[in-house]
């Protein structure tokens, strides 16, 4: 029962209460719980048990050299610049300059430029960023699948079997002694 | 991995109690407790609505993926009275209509089952649609499906087309369906007259093994458990409770549940003065429920509509008064012992009369209530071997005596 890996994928979010209270309940029995959440903004609110990891996936995706290198050539940089220009008695014209760049230039540029390429080159790289995780910390017992848009992620993991040799939708849905049981 | 579950009742339910959902189908987890030990090997296919906001493309690779992953999920796992639980999630956007729901029902047992129908020669489904739904398309062809409606959704899901088809459809051809009252019956009966004979009456069934240690001396603690919603006439009650609690201080309020009224419930406490009298506890298991209620001294159910009122007849099983609204299901189920249960008081918005129902109570309870027999009469109607026996019969009605079938048809059973 002790040092039970579960991985939780909960990238949804809106089924947080069993995901908190089965996290709390494995890493009370001794298991060590991870769980993915994909914007931690979405779990404003939840408060999960200590000892359980809480894995950002956007986190991860912004620090992929792509996204990274466009936040840096298409956003900051730009920003930074006008800031420069922008001191003392230009600074109200520097703040509307950079407010219609990121409306104007940047932001498309990102949506129609970089996301389909982005899309194109690395279409999979959320998944890519999530097995390197996974693998940097597992192998699992098992892996959790917690809401609907879970789903499609879980199943391309669950595909390496060395990794994730069980999945289910639930700790409760599984045998008791594998993990931590409802009381 | 295996996906064929051989058992002699298969039970097909879209509500059964969960960590998310710790009170959603406490009466159909009461009725697997109560049937299964004489119906060994029952298996209960519990179809998990999982709602969320998700775009149609989303949608599609959402549903290819469940179904691919979902055979691999799959562990029958002991739930109550030795039944065993399949724990099926049915992914669903938010804005399907009944009947598009009550398809990914039957998608989602069918890619469970892996194309093969259900093991079982009776199939037992909560909920026309989607349950009876999800089971009708699943049953292999010699099986006998019944359903037992519970809906309080009934009339809604009635008015949607597609919806009624189907309706139509299931009560053609389905064995018998099973109403827990009069507010399920009648609908059912004027929407499909035809189908009037295939429609009984068979309640939800109430445990009545435990008992609390001290009998209700006064009515004081008072209880409320179930959803904070404007059907459940929650904010009544609180005004009623503030009414009475200005004659006597010592007066308390539990609510067990939660709901999107508990913030105003909140506040509207503090703003009345009642605050430090006034619990809230969240949503909790249903035997914490039962718990609490051996713990307090009245249940006030102010309803404006319940099919059963399955939380009346609980309380009575644990040994408290009830005071409760004319809503529907709870002046069926304490016909002939209204007065030894408690006081029935009729749907209204104003908490006036609710507050006079109590004050009622309160007096012919100190002259003395015959709470035991109240408690006796409901376990011949609701307790688990009356309502057993009544699904035996229907189920499989060779095994039974000549002569036993149509008794008990007063209450149902």
């Amino acid at each position: 029962m002790s040092e039970q890996r579960v991985f939780f994928l909960a990238l949804g979010g809106n089924r947080a209460r069993v995901v908190v209270e089965e996290a709390a309940r494995l890493a009370a029995a001794g298991g060590r719980a991870t769980v993915v959440v994909d914007d931690v903004a979405q779990w404003r609110g939840q408060r999960f048990a200590p000892g359980v990891r809480v894995v950002e996936l956007a986190r991860l995706q912004r620090a992929h050299l792509p996204v990274a290198a466009e936040q840096l050539v298409v956003h900051r940089a730009p920003r930074k610049a006008l800031r420069m220009l922008g001191r003392g008695r230009l600074a109200p014209w520097s703040q509307r300059a950079a407010r219609a760049y990121e409306r104007r230039v940047a932001s498309r540029v990102h949506r129609r430029v970089f996301l389909p390429v982005y899309e194109r080159l690395w279409g999979d790289a959320r998944y890519r960023l999530l097995h390197r995780e996974a693998a940097r910390r597992g192998p699992f017992d098992l892996l959790v699948v917690a809401d609907p848009v879970s789903i499609p992620m879980a199943t391309r993991l669950a595909a390496d079997g060395r990794m994730f040799p069980n999945v289910a939708y639930g700790l409760d849905s599984v045998s008791p002694g594998s993990v931590a049981q409802p009381a | 991995m295996t996906t064929a579950f051989p058992s002699r009742v298969a039970i097909v339910t879209p509500w059964y109690p969960s960590t998310q959902r710790p009170f959603l189908g406490a009466f159909v987890k009461a009725m697997v407790e109560a049937t299964a030990p004489g119906e060994a090997p029952t298996l209960v296919y519990h179809c998990d609505e999982w709602a969320g906001r998700y775009s149609a493309a989303e949608d599609a690779e959402i549903t290819r993926a469940h179904h691919e992953l979902l055979p691999r999920t799959l562990s029958p796992l002991p739930t109550v009275g030795g039944a065993s639980r399949l724990h099926l999630p049915v992914p669903l956007p938010v804005g399907l209509s009944y009947a598009e729901i009550a398809e990914r029902h039957s998608a989602t047992l069918r890619a469970a089952l892996g194309g093969r129908p259900i093991e079982a020669p009776v199939v037992h489904a909560h909920v026309g649609l989607p349950g009876g739904w999800a089971a009708l398309r699943n049953a292999r062809p010699d099986a006998r499906v019944f359903v037992t409606e519970h809906a309080t959704f009934l009339d809604a899901v009635l008015d949607q087309p597609a919806a009624r088809e189907m309706y139509a459809e299931l009560l053609r051809r389905c064995a018998g369906v099973l109403a827990v009252g009069r507010a399920v019956r009648d609908p059912l009966v004027a929407a499909f007259p035809e189908h009037a004979d295939k429609v009984r009456f068979v309640p939800n069934p109430v445990s009545f093994a435990q008992t609390r240690d001290t009998p209700v001396t006064a009515l004081r603690r008072w209880l409320f458990v179930g959803g904070l919603i404007p059907r459940k006439g929650v904010l009544r009650l609180l005004e009623a409770f503030a009414s009475c609690r200005a004659e006597d201080p010592a007066l308390t309020l539990t609510f067990v549940g939660e709901g999107p009224l508990q913030d105003q419930l909140v506040s509207r406490a503090t703003a009345l003065g009642v605050a430090e009298a006034v619990r809230f506890t969240g949503a909790v298991a249903p035997a914490e429920a039962l718990r609490l209620m051996r713990e307090h001294d009245l249940l006030v159910h102010p309803s404006q509509f319940e099919t059963f009122g399955m939380t009346v007849v609980e309380a009575a099983a644990a040994g408290m008064p009830v005071l409760v609204t004319r809503c529907g299901g709870p002046e069926e189920s304490l016909a002939g012992i209204e007065e030894a249960a408690g006081e029935l008081v009729p749907v209204a918005d104003d908490p006036e009369s609710l507050a006079a129902g109590y004050r009622r109570l309160r007096d012919r309870f100190a002259a003395g209530m015959d709470l035991a027999l109240a408690r006796r009469e409901l376990a011949a109607r609701y307790g688990y071997e009356a309502v057993a026996e009544a699904h035996r019969r229907i189920w499989f009605p060779e095994h039974v005596g000549a002569g036993s079938a149509e008794s008990g048809q007063e209450h149902g059973i």
